[in-house]
């Protein structure tokens, strides 16, 4: 009977695990113990594991579309088991076998796949269009097969231009960069911590920058391998980023650990920054937003300060300068999704690198220059961060196809001699396309006025946008999952949202949903504009949903405590509410004009000064509301919001967290959580938050 | 002020977390019901803030946590086992305070974390449950640290271990590797051998015994040339195809005379073994009450058997007799060492020690609905006479009522009922409900007091642990087994009044006290769990009726077309989003 196949090493198992566990850790007697142990388990028999009934042969792919034969012709046809995913990529059922037509494929990313207006107006659409506009010169008539994908990262993009090799092209199109954030592995977190601990953040940010660069090459060799060694041209177009526009969020913003205790100062630089700003100081403005940039280059917000400086100072290249760096702090991922971006150093790489493997480069912040002049790109080129407006996509696009005509037909082309295309999408398609930008600019944290201009932009466009709008302000409004609300039901039934994938992109996580106040506010604002008078039902439809009532209500919902989707970068979700920065906001519903009696149970980790206090503010005042010690342990208090201080309807609670310095914290066996907490301190922990209506 | 401890099983699979409230189990829930993910493996965070909300407790009110392994023996045999990979550089990523880490910064738990043995806590979760004052205690499941089968003696507040069975011995481990050879899922198919059982003969118990050696007293031992544990896609080796002399059955395969008569001498041959090596453990302590606990005690044939024909009169077996039990063992044990007392906690009678949702939160999801629907509140006796009026004309129900079960079995709280005596009954929810197989059994819910008229068994089964045969003058198809057996469950009115109620109502229609009551979930979900949960299963599937709180819902009032497509979708995407892939075993 065979009964040792773990190997003899059991002994040393049990010391080895006694060792670690013991206060007197021996690194030299552990390592020989685990060497034994490997040892003895590398001689055990190893069964290769085989998997029963294996299939024989395996389908090639392009993306989605699996390949099968049609009159003894290869077609490929959308594969049903990846049903889940087909909203990501062209409403295409099949792809037919090449006909008379050139073939130009065009893959990419979001942004390549005209994100808002798809399935209405593509960016293939509308590069083929160009392309047959110009028929009537170029005698060429070509054909624009659609394989971009929402969402796809530069692993998979490599998969689809290797598989599309099959699909016999004349020339391919890459429109993408944005989505190409690779997380760093153990062994280089541990060194970007050695980084912050010294200071040295042009170090980190040159190692990052050598990563990418390497990474870029290594793509572009792919398309020289896969097309442009095969004779097939490649043009690659960098996209652009809404610099003007997207602001960074809350989660962007949160302090970063400095060397002795820098943070106070930057907090005093900034909150001296936004007074300036709000009394149009700038001189002053400049000096704060400059030294919240020494201070912090990671952190966006000095960079975004000083760029309003610098547009209000008429100081167009240098705000492009400040707005591009505020841009690429997202390399230092303090959440789990800052907003797909291509940054400067995979552009400049691009630049450098594209002739030498023979592709092509179409540069969008370049062609939008030329284009429209030195102003910013804006709401005008973009709905959201990188997605384009049909005006974006229609410059872009007209660049993109100068050099595939001049690809193709090996003749030099002006693009000025480029006739543009006349296909639009309707008003509805544009009024839907920016209704579905207000949301998700709504989703990601940006600022009110852009949600406004998103949602008075889709109000003007179409009045039909009316009833989408409602039935949003109606389920975001509820408690219940958006899937099973009757007006997501009608909205979906309706069939006006195919954009946006669908409408699925509504959906949110389990006992994630937003209240949505800000876009809510914007759709009643909008429709109001236009004679469409719903407001006094969505604010009642609120109360009704989310009144603080007899009842205590957990203001830690999402509903309540959460005002964006995006989140802190770590591993584990803790079960409390973490601040890394000195506000926490949450909102809440009263009605009734009733007192609130709250519960908080909180701590504050970062440390327990006793001349520091945690504040509340209840919509902007503090009177009569108490100072909260500063206290490394779950401490309980309890406080009435008299009723003169509650609003009707929405209330904002803010808890001010003091900032005491500590020394940089020691990364942990659990290298990437652990980073992420010593580098982005805690200043603050909510366990509990309740609120309750008072007699 | 009370005493408030809580338990926790995680890491491994059926995580779970309970409230102990003065040594009385207050609630206790599985993770996975509110993640949705099936036998999640995850630390139980939802499913410990569930129990601080049922109770209305802070975190600052728990006296201690109490996690139901010692991870250091359990490092030891992952070591040994090579599950951790064999990298030089291990050493850098262990982190020795893993779980009680995990404890602090997902929990934010600050008070003392106590760690006890897997098989103690599984021991403590049925022996101080149990209402008896001594009882033998037989654990056995697949591994825990280093026990994979232990012999205890529990009296009054402590429990002696006597011997223990280790790693890789493992009758759980002889038992998954057959599930996995027979091409069902390990840690869920586990069911299906047990139910496929009956349809074949025990012709392989010759190669069952050359697998498992019986090596005297309470030990055993397995051929290890036939096993392979560390492997990620099966548990068997080369050797044991060639034992069986058939190839593996491949998951969606049909299942042949050959996969049935493994089946049977599986658990014919699991049944042996454990008569005898409870008998074993009765010579060794005496004492004829006993208790059991651990995966394998899942096994309600298996338990039976053991009852039956072993010398032990009374037997306990608490409703999460799996790893997700051991939280509320641990607790017990926690809480014992903190006071040095146990209080008389009288026999553990219901399983309904989860959530439950007020009529408000279903009457939310409905009003921002678009279904049409009966509301009977403040008339049960309407509700009643619609339910079993939809019941006798062959309707399916899906209940959702009250406080959700604790355990992988549906007991009337989450459950979806149909009328036993309809021949059709068990092809039409197992193809159009389920979506399972079509051998597997369904199981009868009876009046307590009427059990013994229609089922030959002498003492009450609340958990649907034990099977016997069917005795009854009726003819229930759907729910007797083609051995003539049943796996009952015995309803009493304190436990469960609503649905006790339901059962009367049901007999005075029709003279027939018992219902086909299966777990209210399809394949590969874990049971319903919020309204919500219920509403989204029910669409989905083909159940004619939704019984939610005090509303009724028709399919027959509502068109459903949009709402199952989007819902279908949503959960697409979710698997698609969540990409939790699951190897066949791990350690881990």
């Amino acid at each position: 009977m065979t009964t040792k196949p773990f190997g003899g090493s059991k002994e040393a198992a049990v010391e080895l695990a006694n060792r670690i566990y013991s206060d007197e850790f021996d690194p030299d007697t552990s390592s020989a113990l685990l060497a034994r142990i490997l040892q003895a388990n590398a001689e055990k028999s190893s069964d290769a594991d085989v998997v029963p009934d294996k299939p024989a042969f395996s389908a090639h792919s392009v993306g989605i579309w699996q390949s099968s034969f049609k009159d003894g012709a290869p077609i490929y046809k959308r594969n049903i088991s990846r049903r889940a995913e087909w909203a990501q990529w062209a409403d295409i059922p099949e792809l037919k076998p090449k006909g008379v037509k050139r073939r130009v494929l065009l893959l990419g990313e979001s942004v390549a796949r005209g994100y808002f207006y798809d399935p209405h107006y593509t960016v293939a659409g509308e590069l083929e269009s160009i392309l047959n506009c110009n028929k009537k010169w170029t005698g060429i008539e070509f054909e624009v097969v659609d394989l971009a994908r929402s969402n796809i990262g530069m692993t998979e993009l490599l998969e689809v231009l290797r598989d599309s090799t099959a699909l016999s092209a004349d020339a391919v199109v890459i429109f993408a960069g944005n989505n190409w954030g690779v997380p760093l592995s153990a062994e280089e977190i541990k060194m970007a911590h050695r980084f912050f601990k010294d200071g040295a953040f042009d170090g980190l940010k040159q190692f990052i920058e050598d990563k990418y660069k390497r990474l870029t090459a290594a793509f572009l060799n792919d398309i020289r391998d896969s097309y442009v060694a095969k004779g097939i041209p490649a043009v690659f177009v960098i996209p652009e980023f809404n610099l003007c526009d997207w602001k960074s969020d809350e989660v962007e913003k949160i302090f970063r650990w400095l060397p002795d205790d820098k943070v106070s100062a930057w907090i005093e630089a900034r909150d001296v920054a936004y007074c300036a700003l709000a009394n149009n100081e700038m001189e002053l403005l400049k000096v704060k937003a400059e030294a919240m940039v020494d201070l912090d280059p990671s952190n966006p917000l000095g960079f975004e300060l000083l760029a309003r400086y610098m547009i209000k100072s008429g100081k167009g290249e240098e705000a492009r300068r400040c707005l591009e760096a505020a841009r690429d702090t997202s390399i230092i991922g303090r959440c789990k999704s800052s907003k797909p971006r291509c940054v400067k150093f995979i552009r400049d790489a691009m630049l450098a690198e594209a002739n030498n493997y023979g592709v092509g480069v179409v540069d969008l912040s370049a062609v939008f220059r030329e284009v429209f002049g030195d102003k910013l790109p804006d709401r005008e080129l973009f709905l959201d961060y990188c997605h384009l407006t049909v005006k974006g996509i229609k410059a872009a696009m007209k660049y993109t196809s100068q050099r595939v005509i001049e690809a193709v037909t090996g003749k030099k082309v002006r693009v000025a001699d480029i006739i543009e295309s006349k296909i639009m999408p309707d008003r509805e398609a544009q009024a839907i396309a920016h209704f579905a930008a207000a949301i998700h600019n709504a989703h990601y944290g940006q600022p009110k006025d852009i949600i406004e201009f998103q949602c008075s932009r889709a109000a003007y466009l179409s009045a039909t946008i009316a009833d989408t709008m409602l039935q949003f302000a109606d389920f975001a409004t509820r408690h219940t999952s958006t899937i099973l609300c009757k007006s997501f039901e009608e909205l979906i039934s309706a069939g006006r949202m195919r954009v946006y994938e669908g409408g699925f992109v509504l959906r949110h996580r389990r006992n994630g949903k937003l209240m949505d106040i800000p876009l809510v506010d914007s759709i009643i604002k909008s429709l109001e504009s236009i004679g469409i008078r719903h407001g006094p039902d969505i604010r009642r439809l609120r109360v009704q949903e989310h009144g603080i009532g007899e009842k205590a209500v957990n203001l830690l919902q999402s509903f309540y405590a959460k005002s964006s989707y995006n989140a802190f970068n770590l591993s584990y979700e803790p079960n409390y509410l973490e601040a890394r920065t000195d506000k926490t906001t949450i909102r809440f519903i009263a009605a009734g004009g009733k007192p609130i009696l709250i519960e908080l149970t909180y701590r504050t980790p970062n440390g327990s000064a006793t001349d520091k206090n945690v504040k509340i503010v209840v919509n902007g005042q503090t009177g009569g509301l108490p100072e909260l010690k500063m206290t490394k342990e779950w401490t309980t208090a309890a406080f009435t919001i008299g009723r003169k201080s509650i609003l009707n309807g929405v209330n904002e609670l803010v808890i001010i967290w003091p900032y005491v310095f500590e020394p940089l914290a020691s990364l942990k066996p659990n290298v990437e959580d652990s980073f992420f907490n010593s580098i982005f301190p805690v200043l603050g922990q909510i366990n509990s938050l309740t609120a309750t209506a008072q007699q | 002020m009370s005493m408030n401890v809580i338990g926790i099983s995680a890491f491994f699979h059926d995580s779970a977390c309970c409230l102990l409230q003065d040594g009385v189990i207050k609630f206790a829930v599985e993770e996975e019901r509110y993640t949705r993910v099936k036998a999640d493996a995850s630390l139980p965070r939802h499913a410990f803030q569930a129990c601080l909300e049922a109770a209305g407790l802070k975190v600052t009110d728990i006296d201690c946590i109490a996690y139901y392994e010692n991870p250091r023996k359990k490092l030891a045999r992952q070591l040994w086992s090579g599950i951790l990979g064999d990298s030089p550089k291990l050493l850098d990523k262990l982190d020795p305070n893993y779980v009680e880490n995990r404890i602090r910064d997902i929990l934010g738990f600050e008070g003392p974390v106590k760690f006890f043995d897997h098989h103690l806590s599984h021991a403590a979760s049925s022996f101080f449950f149990s209402g008896y004052e001594s009882a033998s205690i037989f654990t056995v499941d697949g591994v825990g640290e280093w026990a994979t089968t232990t012999y205890s003696l529990g009296r009054g507040k402590s429990i002696e271990m006597l011997e223990e069975v280790e790693f890789p011995n493992s009758l759980g481990l002889v038992y998954s590797t057959i599930t996995n050879y027979l091409g069902f899922e390990v840690n869920e198919g586990e069911y299906k051998v047990m139910g496929l059982a009956p349809y074949g003969k025990p012709l392989y118990l010759k190669q069952m015994e050359i697998l498992v050696q019986d090596t005297g007293r309470g030990q055993y031992q397995l051929d290890m040339k036939y096993f392979n544990f560390s492997a990620q896609k099966r548990m068997y080796t080369d050797a044991l195809i060639e034992l069986f002399g058939k190839r593996p059955r491949g998951k969606d395969d049909g299942i042949a005379e050959f996969h049935t008569d493994v089946a049977k001498s599986l658990q014919v041959f699991l049944e042996s073994i454990l008569v005898a090596k409870t008998g074993y453990l009765f010579d060794q302590t005496g004492c004829d009450s006993l208790c059991m606990a651990g995966g394998v005690a899942l096994n309600c044939v298996a338990n039976s058997a053991v009852l039956r024909n072993g010398p032990f009169k009374r037997l306990f077996i608490q409703p999460a007799a799996n790893d997700a039990g051991g939280a509320v063992g641990a607790a017990a044990l926690a809480h014992i060492e903190l006071t040095q007392e146990w209080p008389n906690v009288a026999r553990l009678r219901h399983a309904y020690l989860g959530p439950e949702f007020a009529a408000e939160a279903v009457m939310e999801v409905l009003r921002s609905m678009s279904l049409r629907y009966y509301d009977c509140r403040g008339d049960f006796k309407k509700l009643l006479s619609m339910a079993v009026t939809r019941l006798e004309s062959g309707q399916v129900l899906g209940w959702y009522q009250g406080k959700m079960e604790f355990g992988p079995r549906s007991l009337g709280a989450r459950s979806i009922l149909a009328d036993p005596r309809n021949e059709d009954m068990r092809d039409r929810i197992n193809k159009m409900v389920k979506l399972r197989e079509t051998f597997r059994p369904f199981a009868p819910a009876v009046m307590a007091e009427r059990v013994r008229e229609h089922f030959d068994i002498d003492h009450p089964s609340p958990f649907m642990l034990e099977t016997c045969q069917v005795v009854s003058r009726l003819s229930l198809p759907a729910i007797t087994h083609v051995d003539g057996s049943a796996r009952v469950q015995t309803v009493d009115r304190e436990s469960n009044p609503r649905f006790h109620d339901l059962l009367s109502a049901f007999e005075e229609l029709t003279g027939c006290p018992i219902l086909l009551n299966t777990s209210f979930n399809i394949k590969g979900e874990p049971i319903v769990c919020t309204p919500e949960d219920a509403i989204r299963c029910w669409i989905t599937t083909d159940i004619d009726c939704l019984i939610i709180g005090d509303y009724i819902i028709d399919r027959d009032d509502n068109n459903l077309e949009i709402l199952k497509i989007l819902i279908t979708a949503d959960s697409a995407m979710r698997d698609n989003e969540g990409a939790i892939v699951r190897d066949v075993y791990t350690f881990v």
